[in-house]
C-alpha cells in the first residue's frame, strides 16, 4: 500500500513537472529519496520515476537509465558524506544535476544518435543547476515531515 | 549484497530498454500503453486541479472588471458578426478558387480539440501529452495543429490519451517550402525550442521573417500548414547549404488547447 501511495505521490509531482515545464523535479525526488539513506528503495524508485517520465513524456527510455545511474551515485554519495540532510541536499543538487544532464546527453548520443549542441547543453545545465539548488532544500523542508515520520 | 543484485538488475533492465530492438518490441509497447492508460486518471486529475485553481484565481482577479469587460465583449461580438459575414463571402470565393485549381487539401478538416495535460521540456525530447485517445478516434500519425500553425503529429495513442511528437523534437523532420522563392528543404527539430531548415542551397535568397510552410512533397503532414518564420540565416560560400534557423509558428509550451486533424 505504501508503495502505491509513494508512486502516486511521485506521479503527481511528474504531472506538476509536465504542467509547469520544470525539467528538474524527477531529479529532486531522487535527491530527497537519497536523504532517507535507504539505498535499495532509492534504486527502485529512481528506476520507476525515470520509467514513468519516459512513458508519459518521452519516446525512448533515456530517463530510466539516467535516473537509475544517478540514484546509484546519490546512494554512494550519501554514504561517504555524513552531512546534515539540508546541507547534503545542496551538495547532491550541485553534483547530481550536471551528472544527470551529462548522462542524458551521452545516452542520447549513444543510443538515439542525437546531436550534441554545447551552447544549448550548457545553458540548460546552468538553469537546471540553479533551479535545483533552490528547489532541493525547499522541497526537503516540505518533505522532512514524511522522512521523520518514517 | 541484496542492494548490489537489485542495482545490477535495474541497471541492466534500464540499459536493455534503450536498445532499439527491445524498446520497439511489441511487449514493451504494450507495457508503455498499459502504464499510460493506468496512470492517465491521475494525470487528468492533476491537470484539472491545476487548471481549475488557475482559472479560479484568474476569475477572482477579473471579477472586479466584469462590467467593463462585458461592454468590451459586446462590442467585440458585434464586430465579429460583421467580420463573419465578410469571411463567409471570402470562404465561398476561396472554395471556388480551390475547385478551379483542383486544390488537394481538404478544406473541411475534421478537427478534434484536445487539452495539453503534460509537457516535456528537456533538451532531448519535445513531446506533449493530450487528453484525447483511441476512444475519441485519435490515430497514430494524425497532424496536431493550433490556430498559429503546425505543432507536430501523434506518435503514441492509448485509450484515453495520446502523445505528440512536436516539430521541435530532434527526431522530427518535415518537408518545408520557403514562401518567396518556393524552394523546398527539410525542417528538423533543433535542440531546445527552435527549428532548422536544411538543404537550402547557397544561391537561394532567404530573408529573415520569411514564412515556411509544409510543402506538397510531405506525405505525413498536411501541405500548406504554417511551420515557422526564418529567424536567422548563416553559412559561408564554402558550405554547400545555408544554415537557417526558424522560429516555430506555434509555441507548444504556451498552448492549453490544440487540435488533432482526423
Amino acid at each position: 500500500m505504501q508503495i502505491i501511495i509513494n508512486l502516486l505521490f511521485i506521479f503527481l509531482i511528474l504531472v506538476l513537472q509536465g504542467l509547469l515545464g520544470w525539467a528538474s523535479l524527477p531529479l529532486i525526488i531522487t535527491i530527497l529519496l537519497a536523504l532517507k539513506k535507504d539505498k535499495l528503495q532509492l534504486i527502485v524508485y529512481s528506476f520507476l520515476i525515470g520509467f514513468l517520465q519516459d512513458v508519459f513524456l518521452a519516446a525512448g527510455f533515456v530517463h530510466t537509465l539516467t535516473l537509475t545511474l544517478t540514484g546509484a551515485l546519490a546512494g554512494y554519495l550519501t554514504e561517504i558524506f555524513s552531512w546534515e540532510p539540508d546541507q547534503l541536499s545542496i551538495l547532491l543538487a550541485v553534483i547530481l544535476t550536471p551528472v544527470a544532464h551529462g548522462l542524458n546527453s551521452l545516452i542520447g548520443l549513444l543510443f538515439y544518435g542525437h546531436k550534441f549542441q554545447p551552447d544549448v547543453f550548457f545553458m540548460n545545465l546552468l538553469w537546471a543547476t540553479l533551479l535545483n539548488l533552490v528547489l532541493a532544500p525547499l522541497f526537503y523542508l516540505v518533505y522532512r515531515r514524511f522522512i521523520r515520520n518514517e | 549484497m541484496r542492494y548490489r543484485v537489485y542495482l545490477t538488475l535495474f541497471l541492466l533492465l534500464a540499459l536493455a530498454l534503450n536498445l532499439s530492438p527491445i524498446r520497439n518490441s511489441s511487449p514493451v509497447q504494450v507495457v508503455r500503453s498499459a502504464v499510460l492508460t493506468t496512470f492517465y486518471p491521475f494525470a487528468w486529475m492533476g491537470h484539472t486541479v491545476y487548471s481549475r485553481t488557475v482559472s479560479f484565481l484568474n476569475f477572482s482577479v477579473r471579477i472586479r472588471n466584469l462590467e467593463g469587460e462585458n461592454q468590451i465583449l459586446k462590442n467585440g461580438l458585434n464586430r465579429l458578426q460583421a467580420e463573419m459575414l465578410q469571411f463567409k463571402a471570402l470562404k465561398d470565393e476561396n472554395n471556388e478558387y480551390r475547385q478551379a485549381l483542383d486544390f488537394s487539401i481538404n478544406p473541411k478538416l475534421d478537427l478534434l480539440a484536445a487539452e495539453v495535460i503534460g509537457r516535456n521540456a528537456d533538451t532531448w525530447n519535445s513531446q506533449i501529452l493530450l487528453d484525447k485517445g483511441e476512444r475519441q478516434g485519435v490515430k497514430r500519425g494524425q497532424n496536431v495543429i493550433s490556430a498559429q500553425g503546425l505543432l507536430g503529429r501523434v506518435m503514441e495513442v492509448s485509450a484515453l490519451s495520446s502523445k505528440v511528437m512536436l516539430l521541435t523534437d530532434p527526431d522530427s523532420a518535415v518537408s518545408g517550402v520557403l514562401a518567396k522563392s518556393g524552394t523546398y528543404g527539410i525542417v528538423k527539430g533543433g535542440h531546445g525550442t527552435g527549428l532548422n531548415l536544411e538543404y537550402i542551397p547557397q544561391g537561394v535568397s532567404v530573408e529573415v521573417g520569411e514564412e515556411v510552410s509544409v510543402s506538397s512533397a510531405s506525405r505525413i503532414y498536411i501541405r500548406g500548414l504554417p511551420i515557422g518564420k526564418v529567424a536567422s540565416v548563416k553559412g559561408g560560400l564554402e558550405e554547400l547549404f545555408q544554415q537557417i534557423q526558424l522560429t516555430p509558428s506555434a509555441d507548444p509550451y504556451r498552448m492549453g488547447v490544440v487540435f488533432i486533424c482526423r
